[in-house]
Order: C-alpha cells, then sequence, then structure tokens
C-alpha cells in the first residue's frame, strides 16, 4: 500500500557521460561525471569543494605535436592540449585554483619489453610536467596495471571512484 | 582441453548467416564483381532486408531509398557493402557479454570493429605485405571470437586460475590460458572459424594474432596483432587484465613502427573509429 500525506520520489540522478578525447567540466552538484574504459588513457578530475564545480578529462595522448590539425578539431584527445581547457573551464565557472584538487587514475600498459607501447606512463608524465610547470599536483593517482578503468566524479562531495571489470569501485 | 574440445562442449554458439561467411570466403579471390556478391546476399532474405535498411539509415544520405542488393551494391560500393554485411552478419553474434572474462554487452564488438578499422589502417600503411584491406577488416572484426566460445566453457575457478596466473607470475592472457587450459581463445577462435570454412589466410592470422608470424615473411597475423595492440590504445579494451597482451617486437620491427608513428596511428585509428562507430548500432 502506498503511505499517505505528501511523498516525492527524488528523480533520477543526472550521469554527465565523458567520452573518450571529451570533457565535461559542471556546476550542477545535484550531478556526477562519468568516463568509461579508461585503458592507457588518463582520467583527469578537478573539484572545488566550496564552490562545488568540477570536471573530468579523457585524454589518450601526451603530445599535440604529432597531429596539430587533430589538436585543433580534437584537443581534449591530449594532454598538452587538453588540461589547460579543463582549467580554464572550471575557473569560467567560478572555481578557484587554489582550491582545486586534481585526480588521476587511467595509464594502463601492455606487455612490451620496448617501451614503444607505454602510453600510458607517457600520458601520466606529460600530465606531471605540466602541472608541476603550473605550481600544481596531483593529489591523489591510480596509474599503471593491466585493467581498463571507469571514473567516476560526484559533484555533490568530490569524491573520486575507479571501478576496473569484475571488481567493486573503490575511492581515488 | 584442446581447441576442438572446447568448441565441442559449447552447445549454443549463436548462429552466423551462410551468406556472410560465403562472403569471406570470396575475399580470397583476386577480385570480386559485383555480381558475385549480390547472388549472395540475395541468397539470405534477412540479411537482405537488415542491409536495405542500413543502407536506407540517414548515415549514407542517399538522395533516393535503395530497394534492392543490386542498387546497394551500385550505389554504396562493394567495399563498403562488404563492411555492412559483415558488420550485420557477425554483430549480433558478439554483442553478448561474456561473463567469463567480466566483458558487458558491446563491449566485445566495440573492440571488434575497433581492431577491425585498425586492421585496414595497419594494412594500408604496410603496402609491401600486399594486405586486401577487405580481408584485414574482416580478421579484425573475428580476431576476439574464441573468446565467444572459451567464455562459456570455463567455470569460474578456472577463470580464477587464469587471473592469477597473470597477476602473480605477470605473463600474458593467452600465456595464462595456454598453462591452465592447454589452449588459448585465438587457437579456439580459429578452431571456430574452421568449422565455419573460412579461408586459411583468416584462420592464421586469428590463430597467431597474439604470437605473430614474421619468418620468412610477414603473414597476416602481424597486421592482426598490431591491430589489436593499437585498438587497446585507442580507447578499446574490455574486461579485466585486458592489457595483459605481450607486443612481440618482430612484429614492431616488420611493420617499422616507433614511438612517433605508433602514437600517428593511435590519433588515426580513433577518428577513423568515430565515423564507423555507427556500425555499432547496427548490429
Amino acid at each position: 500500500m502506498l503511505p499517505t500525506g505528501k511523498w516525492v520520489i527524488a528523480p533520477p540522478r543526472k550521469t554527465l557521460v565523458v567520452g573518450v578525447a571529451d570533457m565535461v567540466v559542471s556546476n550542477d552538484s545535484s550531478a556526477e561525471i562519468v568516463t568509461y574504459s579508461l585503458g592507457s588513457c588518463l582520467g583527469i578530475t578537478i573539484y572545488d569543494s566550496v564552490k562545488k564545480i568540477g570536471g573530468l578529462l579523457h585524454i589518450m595522448l601526451p603530445n599535440s605535436n604529432i597531429d596539430v590539425v587533430k589538436a585543433a578539431s580534437a584537443p581534449f584527445m591530449f594532454v598538452d592540449t587538453g588540461v589547460p581547457r579543463l582549467f580554464h573551464a572550471a575557473y569560467h565557472l567560478g572555481a578557484e585554483r587554489s582550491r582545486l584538487v586534481v585526480k588521476v587514475a587511467g595509464g594502463a600498459q601492455l606487455l612490451d619489453q620496448q617501451g614503444i607501447f607505454n602510453i600510458g606512463i607517457r600520458n601520466f608524465d606529460a600530465l606531471q610536467q605540466l602541472l608541476s610547470q603550473n605550481g600544481l599536483k596531483a593529489h591523489a593517482t591510480d596509474i599503471g596495471g593491466l585493467s581498463s578503468r571507469t571514473v567516476r566524479l560526484d559533484l555533490t562531495s568530490g569524491s573520486v571512484t575507479v571501478k576496473t571489470p569484475g571488481a567493486n569501485p573503490y575511492p581515488l | 582441453m584442446t581447441a576442438p574440445e572446447i568448441i565441442n562442449k559449447v552447445k549454443n554458439l549463436p548462429p552466423i548467416s551462410q551468406a556472410a561467411l560465403k562472403l569471406v570466403n570470396l575475399l580470397e579471390q583476386a577480385a570480386i564483381s559485383n555480381d558475385e556478391i549480390v547472388q549472395v546476399i540475395k541468397c539470405d532474405n534477412v540479411l537482405t532486408a537488415k542491409l536495405l535498411r542500413a543502407c536506407n539509415s540517414p548515415y549514407f544520405g542517399l538522395d533516393e531509398p535503395v530497394a534492392s542488393v543490386d542498387q546497394a551494391v551500385l550505389m554504396l560500393g562493394h567495399q563498403q557493402i562488404l563492411h555492412i554485411v559483415l558488420t550485420l552478419a557477425f554483430g549480433s553474434a558478439m554483442v553478448v557479454p561474456l561473463p567469463g572474462y567480466a566483458v558487458e554487452a558491446n563491449e566485445l564488438w566495440r573492440h571488434s570493429l575497433l581492431t577491425a578499422t585498425a586492421a585496414e589502417i595497419v594494412a594500408a600503411d604496410a603496402g609491401d605485405l600486399n594486405v586486401d584491406l577487405p580481408v584485414a577488416f574482416t580478421v579484425g572484426l573475428l580476431h576476439d571470437i574464441g573468446k565467444l566460445a572459451l567464455s562459456q566453457a570455463i567455470t569460474p575457478e578456472v577463470q580464477g586460475e587464469i587471473r592469477q596466473c597473470i597477476e602473480q607470475q605477470g605473463c600474458a592472457r593467452t600465456e595464462a590460458e595456454t598453462r591452465i587450459l592447454g589452449t588459448d581463445h585465438a587457437e579456439v577462435g580459429a578452431c571456430l572459424l574452421k568449422s565455419w570454412n573460412l579461408p586459411e589466410e583468416i584462420l592464421e592470422a586469428v590463430a597467431n594474432h597474439h604470437h605473430p608470424v614474421c619468418h620468412p615473411r610477414p603473414r597476416l597475423s602481424v597486421i592482426a596483432h598490431m591491430a589489436n595492440c593499437l585498438a587497446h590504445l585507442a580507447g578499446s579494451a574490455p574486461g579485466w587484465d585486458a592489457f595483459a597482451v605481450r607486443v612481440d617486437p618482430q612484429a614492431v620491427a616488420a611493420l617499422e613502427l616507433d614511438q612517433m608513428r605508433l602514437e600517428g596511428l593511435v590519433v588515426e585509428v580513433r577518428s577513423a573509429f568515430e565515423r564507423v562507430d555507427q556500425f555499432m548500432n547496427m548490429a
């Protein structure tokens, strides 16, 4: 039997999905941002806990100089062109640089003795370098390994969770 | 267990259109005429109907609706038609989830399409290997089909052992599968394709996509191997420990790849995949 009186069911939680070589920044504190199948790619989240503004970027490669034409049409594919846009979009919505918490997950690695295929680590190195040049750092990281990851940023709390196939999600 | 034993053990593999299998066999010929393609497709009513529906979808933006297979081949060209037909025929078999690998519905299919796209790009890039692009596409599409069978044949306990072997000993997935089962998903896949009477060239590429044959001359498995590795880097590596794939240095040398070229290929593959992504929904 239905309860009597006035009762309201909350609408389903809004999920903003970030594709490969894509970015979402939002100030909708009731939403969450998610990106799937991060393999050697990196998922980079930023969050301002006072303003409850956050963003998630899904990059594939370290440096846009391999294809400048592509970088112009798909800047979120590369660390050097994607990361500045992530921060600027958050500033545009009112986030404060000093409050932004940066978390990074992804960078899985194929088994390659020659190291040509270690794009995951090269992505992370490029990111670390870019952050440190700008006086920033990653507060939490989950890099490498053999599995793809799904990353979720909860815009209410700023919590970031990581999930790999066949395993339970864990906080980052 | 041997690969044929696993195939025999698995009872409910999805049916594949005989017309599509015949079409794959035609790929062995030096040249295929439009007429031959039309004749083969026409024998399968369901495939014909699906093909016409796909051709008339807004994606192709044809001015006038296509009403027959002949017209479709004429309007879109036979390479495009082959892509659509193979996608329709194998996609419905591969959109299923593989609980044994923690692969969700659609993920194996996405990975296969991305690998098929990558295989065409690698084959075009390695012109001196003389690989037909439709053959490369087909191999990419079918390279992991053994996982469909293996996923059903192994128990959760055996999966756990394979996983433990990968994580504790740092071995590749195929190495772990061979140690524990006596065969791997590549061999099982080739065995399945053999039972469908597909050409030897395609069986070789599927069987060896983790151990490509480079000598005396590089074979199709080199393309399949590199396409699979590229798909991992371009955004599709489904299931647990999906990166437990050993990159073959001889294949890298045969294709003259370096870091720069590899990253360029990743961009190309991703861009091309965004164009074929609509095939995902056709299956």
